[in-house]
């Protein structure tokens, strides 16, 4: 069994008048089972509603199954002796930075979690160096949050997380304020713990240039599990994607372009480096063919004269 | 008709120890119709820009002009400027909180003090223009799905009829497809009905793809103002403050490194895909 695993489960928002009556009941997750390797990193995409933010909030019994079950660990998340460990096993990151600091100065913030996890004093230090250290935010430990850029509140979010030793984080979206840069650094901060430290990422995205490093990519759609493969695998189905109203990467998608216009190439190009290296001896003889052609005819032309 | 801003000088904590420069001598001109998409890093002085222009803000120094005239002078009419001047904020569904959709939509041109009839012909218009299907308008807009509450937001904007709209990252946090199907009824309102637009955003791939023009703002000063394929030639200039350029950018510089004779010119997928077919088939 994998740190995290899914089985049959459902989950329904269900809706109530004043009398507690039942008004509606719209199912969030539909028989969705899954099984997550320790130490891997997991991106799963998903359109607004298809039901990704409800499986995160499964993950440490923020929400508890209608039916089925979710084991972190191999703990049952419905086993109220166990909701700590699970806390303490899956960590979570969210959307907004802003909603997640809490302490006047950086170090602060990120002892508070082991804070109250009841850690000994020497022990919280030692792990808010090490978190601080993990996110690249060591210089900053003493700076207030708010004087902070986006990206790095959202690492001083991420640290703080780190600190309450998980093996596993969860993060919902946790780019969508960022501009560009704070993005870079956000996914360089998260492949460096999963390689570095081993953690277990689940990554819940809506830029699909974020997930091509992933070892892993789930598609949900009306709380189904949809796709499940490599990048590689998922974004050489650019046409089922675009049907569960997702997109591909630039690169993937210029290839992909060039490639139904008839140009020999593979499918589920990734990166840039990968675009050019079948892609330049294409245009280079395409180029230099033409070159010797408008050479020969400039020949031709001299022997005219 | 256009927006003309000289000089403006914006500061916060004025007179403190943290005073610091939100924006910096500031100047441009909008004229009417323009797409003009504006750009810059956290903290880099867009959003406080944007609220000089409906007079949300007003600078410490420097003038602004809409239709020429001087909006700081005294009895200009600040209300009828921001119904002329829409502002979307981020994360604009936060905002909403009337019991159903239609009136929320109402709630701006019924502060216009319009008539009834005029009130829910507007909202009526606004909510087809967002692509809002009339069966949810009746429901709560707490019940839609967060691309439709963004619309319902965008609607209430529109409904005052603005000659100018003003959006502050209007596809954060939306799926692929819904950021499209907005960016795309943004790009309708600017063709069909003329409307200024000025978009706040931090994807270049959306700029590039929609805006006739770029501003770039950093640390409070506008850095560059041009159209998007002048302004991305400056990438790495742009990746010092923190933007990057479309990945298609990157692309095209590694092909002319290489020595392909592409134009540099290129900035979407569909101009890659064109001219490098172009070249496979000289």
């Amino acid at each position: 069994m994998g740190i995290i695993k899914a089985s049959r489960l459902i989950y329904d928002y269900i809706r109530r008048d004043e009398e507690e009556h039942i008004e509606e009941v719209s199912r969030a997750i539909d028989e969705l089972t899954l099984d997550i390797k320790k130490g891997d990193f997991v991106a799963i995409l998903g359109h607004n509603g298809s039901g990704k933010s409800t499986f995160a909030k499964q993950l440490n019994g923020i929400l508890l199954p209608t039916d089925g079950t979710v084991w972190i660990s191999g703990m049952d998340t419905r086993d109220d002796g166990h909701i700590w460990d699970i806390r303490k096993t899956a960590g979570m990151v969210f959307q907004n930075p802003d909603n997640q600091i809490i302490g006047n100065i950086v170090e602060e913030d990120v002892g508070f979690g082991p804070e109250n996890l009841g850690v000994p004093t020497d022990e919280i230090w030692r792990r808010v160096d090490e978190s601080l250290a993990a996110v690249g935010m060591t210089a900053y430990r003493l700076k207030s949050p708010n004087k902070l850029s986006g990206g790095q509140k959202q690492r001083v979010a991420i640290a703080g997380v780190m600190a309450m030793k998980p093996e596993c984080i969860i993060l919902d979206e946790p780019t969508a304020m960022l501009d560009p840069n704070g993005r870079k650094e956000v996914i360089a901060t998260l492949h460096d713990l999963n390689k570095k430290e081993g953690i277990t990422v689940l990554l819940i995205t809506h830029y699909m240039e974020e997930v091509t490093g992933a070892d892993r990519i789930i598609v949900m759609d009306d709380g189904r599990l949809v796709m499940d493969g490599t990048p590689k695998e998922i974004f050489s189905r650019v046409k089922e994607l675009k049907s569960y109203r997702l997109d591909v990467p630039q690169v993937t998608e210029l290839a992909w372009e060039l490639k139904e216009a008839g140009v020999p190439l593979p499918d589920g190009i990734l990166s840039r480096e990968e675009l050019m290296e079948k892609l330049l001896p294409l245009l280079k003889a395409a180029v230099s063919g033409n070159k010797n052609g408008e050479v020969a005819e400039e020949c031709r032309s001299g022997q005219n004269i | 008709m256009s927006i003309r801003a000289e000089h403006l000088n914006y500061l916060y904590g004025a007179g403190t120890v943290y005073e610091q420069y939100a924006l910096k001598d500031v100047s441009f001109e909008i004229s009417d119709g323009e797409f003009v998409g504006l750009i810059g890093h956290t903290g880099s002085g867009k959003s406080t820009l944007i609220q000089h222009l409906n007079g949300l803000l007003r600078a410490a120094s420097g003038a602004l002009y809409y239709n020429g005239e001087n909006i700081y002078q005294e009895g200009y009419d600040m209300k009828a400027l921001r119904s002329k001047v829409g502002l979307v904020f981020q994360y604009p569904e936060h905002q909403l909180f009337e019991v159903d959709v239609f009136s929320d939509v109402c709630f701006g041109p019924k502060n216009q003090g319009l008539s009834r009839e005029d009130v829910e012909q507007r909202a009526r218009e606004a909510l087809t223009q967002v692509g809002l299907p009339e069966r949810l308008w009746s429901q709560s807009p707490f019940e839609l799905s967060g691309g439709q509450k963004r619309r319902v937001a965008i609607a209430g904007v529109l409904a005052m009829r603005p000659e100018v709209l003003i959006l502050d990252e209007p596809t954060a946090g939306l799926d692929p497809k819904g950021r499209d199907e907005i960016l795309d009824e943004i790009s309708a309102l600017h063709r069909d009905r003329h409307m200024t637009i000025i978009l706040v955003s931090h994807s270049m791939e959306d700029v590039a793809r929609y805006a006739d023009r770029l501003m770039v703002m950093n640390q409070g000063e506008k850095l560059f103002d041009g159209p998007p394929k002048a302004v991305f030639r400056h990438y790495k200039e742009l990746e010092r403050i923190g933007l990057a350029a479309p990945q298609i950018t990157y692309i095209v510089q590694e092909l002319r490194e290489n020595g392909v004779p592409i134009s540099d010119d290129i900035t979407t997928v569909e101009e890659a895909k064109q001219a490098i077919l172009k070249l496979l088939h000289s």
